[in-house]
């Protein structure tokens, strides 16, 4: 999935990144609004956002978001545990209240049911095609039952497309978010390693819209 | 056992009671002083005016009509009330009304009212003749009946009022008493951090005083709350915050370095996690300020969601305890600590109910304390100051849990180490009523 963090202690914020990566995530962290705010528009899998940071208010700023339309997963990651918080963080428009102290395992947890809630409606495997089957908590790919080796790579440009699935993902997009805004790619990076999937899983588990970007079937 | 407070109500009644009777029983001795004094005043002017009147009649008949008539002149049976004698002046009685003794009412005749024999009041009058007295009387008895009708009469009518109005004053007495009886049922719906319930306007001058003194009382509390409040949250933002950065360090870590250094980098994020228990215990403690969230707790339920590395929990026949089940878990996660760093490996925890009070118990199977040590220990909570280095910040956490339950902590002798958490069915009342 590719995240986006927005939280201001260096401490944790460079932890949860780091272990999040770990975990294949692709993760954008920033500490401060004014600069997650510049990010908005970018294609996320979900936002993991701080309440109270430097220059502002976390929780008006998912408000905001949402008020203008935007309907990516929205996880608070806060301090504040009181119940009454926790309904305000939630009314706001957050998907997920998370209360610090938490163990990054379980917002890793929480990061791959919200992706089975938006991919399978909360079943574990998602059916690419006849023949491909996807397991995204174990980041596993089976085709005719048997499993598949995916690179971290190729598991993040397809889980990205099978989270858009019937859509069409431009190839700007597919490189966010299969790499992040800090990676280096190509055009041509992805065709390989889309190039790479469709021999691993077949050819017809990846649609090409000719000049445009890839798709994959509902 | 409830000491029972005097009434302000049962005051005032029980002194408008002795003023009413005092005031009745004045009024009996005034009103039984007068009419006495009025009453034999009337009846001697009855004996004159009657005496006067004989004088008019005898004026006009000088002369006795026909002494053979007798003593009695002839006259419908009756009782009489007032007697009437005329007698010569040498004594010689020559007419009498029929209730007049056969005697002269006077030994010696005496011009004017004068009490003679056998109790008769008597008003003598010398007729025109200068030869004949006349006497008109009234015996005691008959005064005496006049006078005690008289008085029983009044009397009662004087103790019927007094009672309508002790009555009525009671009544106004209850009245009056009654703003203070609303001013406590307002009281008692008072929260002083939901406006809503602020108390209303006083409508009595005396109410008002004391209703101002506890809005003000509630006003200071409900900021000072607030300023708890607070802090509490910053207390949390600045706690939490490095405890979860430094437990997602150590869960990076883990994933980064070698084997080798594993398990201490385990043992530290245990470590972290001891502490995270205690800061949050204490955090909700904080905020909780005697206000609980009281709910039937599943101990069952509650330890599963509190594994202890290394530390078998075995939960023995639990009945559901109500309690705030953060703080309840705050508690026994302490204990579970305190069992693991004293080299425990197995814990079992039970509850059930004596009588209005539910039991919590914990036993270890670690080494224990020596009786010495237990007795320290147990005398080191409670109200004692300054002596948490003496039975450690997780017992006494434990203790403060089981006291804002209006409970107590009971440190039980071995085997192992044991403890008794008492809750109280008094928190269950306060909490519905705070709920």
């Amino acid at each position: 999935m590719r995240l986006l963090l927005i939280e201001d202690d260096e401490t944790l914020g460079e932890a949860l990144s780091g272990f999040l990566r770990l975990d294949g995530h692709l993760v954008d962290w920033f500490k401060r609004l004014v600069d997650a705010q510049t990010m908005v528009g970018e294609p996320y899998d979900a936002l993991l956002v701080d309440w109270q940071l430097p220059d502002g208010s976390g929780l008006d700023w998912v408000r905001r978001l949402r008020e203008r339309g935007e309907t990516v997963p929205i996880v608070m990651i806060t301090a504040r545990d009181q119940l009454t918080d926790r309904i305000k963080g939630l009314d706001s428009g957050a998907d997920d209240y998370l209360v610090k102290p938490f163990q990054p395992e379980e917002l890793a947890a929480r990061l791959r049911a919200l992706r089975r809630r938006a991919v399978t409606q909360g079943a574990p495997r998602v059916s690419l095609g006849a023949s491909v089957e996807l397991d995204l908590g174990a980041r596993q790919a089976y085709r005719h039952g048997l499993p598949v080796e995916l690179t971290a790579r190729e598991w993040n440009l397809l889980s990205a497309l099978v989270a858009r699935a019937g859509r069409l993902v431009s190839k700007p997009d597919l490189e966010a978010l299969s790499t992040g805004f800090e990676g280096e790619s190509s055009s041509n990076t992805l065709e390989v390693h889309v190039f790479n999937l469709r021999r691993k899983l077949g050819r017809d588990c990846i649609e090409t819209v000719r000049g445009m970007g890839y798709r994959v079937p509902r | 056992m409830n000491k029972v407070l005097p009434s302000l109500q049962s005051d005032l009644g029980r002194t408008l009671s002795l003023v009413s009777a005092g005031w009745l029983l004045a009024l009996f001795l005034t009103l039984t002083w007068g009419v006495r004094h009025e009453v034999d005043d009337l009846m001697d002017d009855t004996l004159r005016e009657a005496a006067e009147v004989l004088y008019g009649l005898m004026a006009l008949r000088p002369n006795l009509p026909d002494e053979a008539l007798g003593e009695l002149l002839p006259a419908p049976p009756h009782q009489e009330r007032v007697v009437w004698q005329i007698l010569e002046a040498d004594g010689k009685l020559v007419r009498r009304s029929h209730g007049s003794p056969r005697q002269a009412l006077l030994a010696s005749f005496k011009e004017g009212l004068s009490d003679g024999a056998d109790n008769w009041r008597v008003y003598g009058m010398r007729l025109l003749d200068r030869n004949r007295i006349l006497y008109v009387a009234q015996h005691g008895t008959e005064r005496f009946e006049s006078r005690y009708e008289s008085v029983v009469f009044i009397g009662l009518c004087a103790m019927g009022v007094s009672l309508v109005f002790a009555v009525l004053l009671r009544r106004r007495v209850s009245a009056a008493m009654a703003p203070l009886a609303e001013l406590a049922a307002q009281i008692e719906r008072y929260d002083p951090l939901r406006p809503q319930t602020a108390l209303p306007p006083a409508t009595r001058a005396e109410i008002a005083v004391v209703r101002d003194a506890i809005s003000q009382l509630g006003e200071r509390l409900a900021r000072q709350v607030h300023q708890e409040q607070a802090f509490a949250a910053h207390a949390a933002h600045a706690l939490r915050t490095p405890l979860a950065g430094m437990d997602a360090q150590l869960a990076l870590a883990l994933r980064e370095v070698d084997e080798a250094a594993r398990p201490r980098l385990q043992r530290t994020r245990a470590a972290v996690e001891r502490l995270k228990r205690v800061v949050n215990s204490l955090l909700t403690l904080f905020r909780s300020s005697g206000e609980l969230d009281l709910q039937p707790v599943n101990l069952g339920d509650l330890m599963r969601l509190l594994p202890v590395e290394g530390l078998a929990v075995e939960v023995q026949g639990s009945s559901p305890v109500r309690a705030d089940p953060n703080l309840l878990s705050a508690a026994l996660a302490n204990l579970l600590d305190n069992s693991v760093r004293h080299g425990a490996q197995h814990v079992w925890i039970g509850s059930r109910r004596e009588g209005s009070v539910q039991v919590v118990s914990l036993r270890d199977d670690g080494p224990g304390v020596s009786e010495e040590r237990r007795l320290a220990l147990q005398a080191s909570l409670g109200d004692a100051p300054g002596e948490l280095a003496e039975s450690g910040l997780g017992l006494k956490l434990a203790e403060l849990v089981a006291r804002a339950h209006a409970g107590s902590l009971q440190i039980e002798s071995g085997p192992g180490f044991a403890v008794t958490l008492r809750l109280w069915e008094r928190a269950q009342a306060d909490g519905e009523l705070a709920g």
